[in-house]
């Protein structure tokens, strides 16, 4: 009965033309096709525009997956980022898809990608950070934070979590050890009060990586040589609470949030190949990291190198760039091999080719560089 | 005589009366929830006018707010697959029916009716969507509307 012909009537008009009606009918859309639409007309891009819309989908939505990768392919930079964007398919597998949709990668020639949260990015440049949204396009420049100090002091770090609190929170770590106070000052934005307050200071702490923030569950974590830092966004203050850093495993560790727990995977030690991967563990007083896996690199190299390249180094140059979560709660490695990046899926430790290093630069292609990458998911979150 | 069961009278735009148990009203409309509630309905003498329902629509409303309160413990699948067959009507029924939820502020069936309608729009390009729901004028200067269509030609 339901023909095409049928749908243009004037009924579905009335519907269209009831702000109210359609509202309702478009926050229950998938979030792909509200990007979409709002190219219908301009009134429906200022209805799915509106904060009201904003807030009723994100609040629809219960756990949002991650649907790509930003991939950084100049490692160890602090001047330059070449990012690409791979989508993670349904078996996690990051590939060039020629799905119709696809994020903004937001410029970089003045400014740094420093961190992804749950569909909003970090970026920082020489006289400011900003906050990005990916889906939309939409860009705000933050209010300066110590105006009087040098910006390559300053370390930001953010915080986006719609089901815990309202809006997104950014702290701003000013390394005064210099000053006569030696200490870290930090400062945090709040989205919704739209200004900077001032945090606690911390002692003189050797070796963090604030450069490299990870959100988890409320807090944001730096990993050091020994040990983590976290911020408290809900007391507001630097906890030191977190266990050592497993023996042997402090070079190139990486922090990741996984299947509703933090995961820290790391090389055992700088000679060998071989990946352990831990999992922080609450259940009892005091959080600790489990064991979870250990993984011998040497057959994923040579199979990457019978299927890509030839291997005429006599040292092999691998780092850990991320671990993705799947579909059944697993978890996958994302690997920086000779020439290659490659997925090593842990349940049957089978490996899977993503992209070459971009030739060209024979540093680039065996560096021992930490290549980063940023995890992206749909939001219409307001920045 | 007397049944155990308390019944209202709903009057439709074209004044025909509907005698329904209260309780299946009560439990499924806002509106008529509150009108019991406040005691300004009369049991002997009141009927709910409802100036906007046709006598047609009315029925269908009744149907599903009595269905959903006598097979509310069936399972979710018997009840999706009722509720797929009951909006099996054209798109003028399906308009009615969403004018007669809002004024009646029956939940259950709004959301039942605005899914309904995403699932005909979810998915499809913009020239599909402004051909099914007839947008003649879409606002955008020509040259927007033309980088628009040069910068996401897969939206179209």
């Amino acid at each position: 009965m339901r023909d095409n012909t049928e749908f243009i009537s004037s009924s579905m008009e009335a519907i269209e033309r009831n702000d109210d009606l359609l509202t309702q009918i478009l926050v229950r859309v998938p979030l792909r096709d509200v990007i979409t639409f709002r190219r219908v007309s301009k009134r429906w891009l200022s209805l799915i525009s509106a904060p009201y819309f904003r807030r009723c989908h994100t609040s629809v939505k219960v756990k949002q997956r991650v649907s790509g990768l930003f991939f950084d392919f100049a490692p160890d930079s602090v001047f330059h980022q070449e990012v690409k964007f791979f989508y993670l398919d349904k078996e996690t597998c990051p590939s060039y898809s020629s799905s119709s949709f696809s994020p903004k990668i937001p410029d970089l020639g003045s400014s740094l990608i420093i961190q992804s949260c749950n569909g909003l990015m970090l970026l920082q440049s020489e006289e400011a950070a900003f906050i990005y949204n990916p889906t939309t396009g939409d860009k705000k420049t933050l209010p300066s934070s110590f105006p009087s100090s040098d910006p390559s002091d300053l370390y930001y770090s953010l915080a986006f979590d719609p089901l815990l609190f309202l809006g997104y929170k950014v702290i701003c770590i000013f390394d005064g050890l210099d000053s006569k106070d030696e200490c870290f000052q930090t400062m945090i934005y709040s989205s919704e009060s739209g200004g900077w307050k001032r945090g606690c200071s911390l002692p003189p702490t050797s070796h963090i990586h604030f450069d490299i923030p990870t959100y988890f569950k409320g807090s944001i974590y730096w990993n050091g040589r020994k040990t983590t830092l976290r911020f408290d966004l809900k007391e507001e203050c630097m906890k030191n609470d977190m266990p050592r850093l497993p023996p042997k495993t402090y070079y190139r560790t990486v922090l990741v949030p996984s299947s509703g727990y933090m995961n820290l995977a790391g090389f055992e030690s700088d000679d060998e190949l071989s990946i352990c991967i831990f999992r922080l563990k609450e259940d009892y007083s005091s959080p600790r990291w489990v064991h979870m896996h250990s993984i011998d690199l040497l057959p994923v190299i040579v199979q990457t190198a019978f299927d890509r390249i030839t291997l005429h180094e006599k040292e092999f140059f691998c780092s850990v760039i991320h671990l993705i979560e799947d579909h059944e709660d697993g978890m996958s490695l994302l690997l920086h091999v000779p020439g290659a990046v490659v997925v090593l899926r842990l349940k049957d430790r089978n490996s899977y080719y993503v992209s070459d290093i971009p030739t060209g630069n024979e540093i680039l292609q065996n560096t021992w560089g930490w290549f980063r990458t940023f995890e992206y998911m749909e939001s219409l979150a307001s920045v | 005589m007397g049944s155990p069961l308390k019944k209202i009278m709903l009057c439709s735009s074209e004044k025909e009366i509907f005698s329904v148990e209260e309780q299946v009203m009560v439990q499924h409309s806002v509106i008529i929830n509150n009108m019991i509630e406040d005691g300004s309905y009369n049991y002997e003498e009141s009927k709910i006018p409802l100036d906007c329902v046709d006598s047609k629509t009315l029925k269908k409303v009744i149907d599903y707010c009595t269905y959903h309160t006598h097979h509310h413990n069936d399972n979710q699948e018997d009840l999706e697959a009722w509720d797929a067959q009951f909006l099996n009507v054209d798109s003028n029924g399906l308009y009615d029916l969403l004018m007669a939820a809002n004024y009646l502020e029956i939940r259950n069936l709004l959301d039942l009716i605005y899914r309904t309608i995403k699932n005909m729009i979810k998915g499809k390009k913009i020239d599909e969507i402004r051909r099914i729901l007839n947008i003649k004028d879409h606002g955008f200067t020509p040259e927007e509307e033309e980088q628009n269509r040069k910068e996401y030609p897969h939206f179209y």
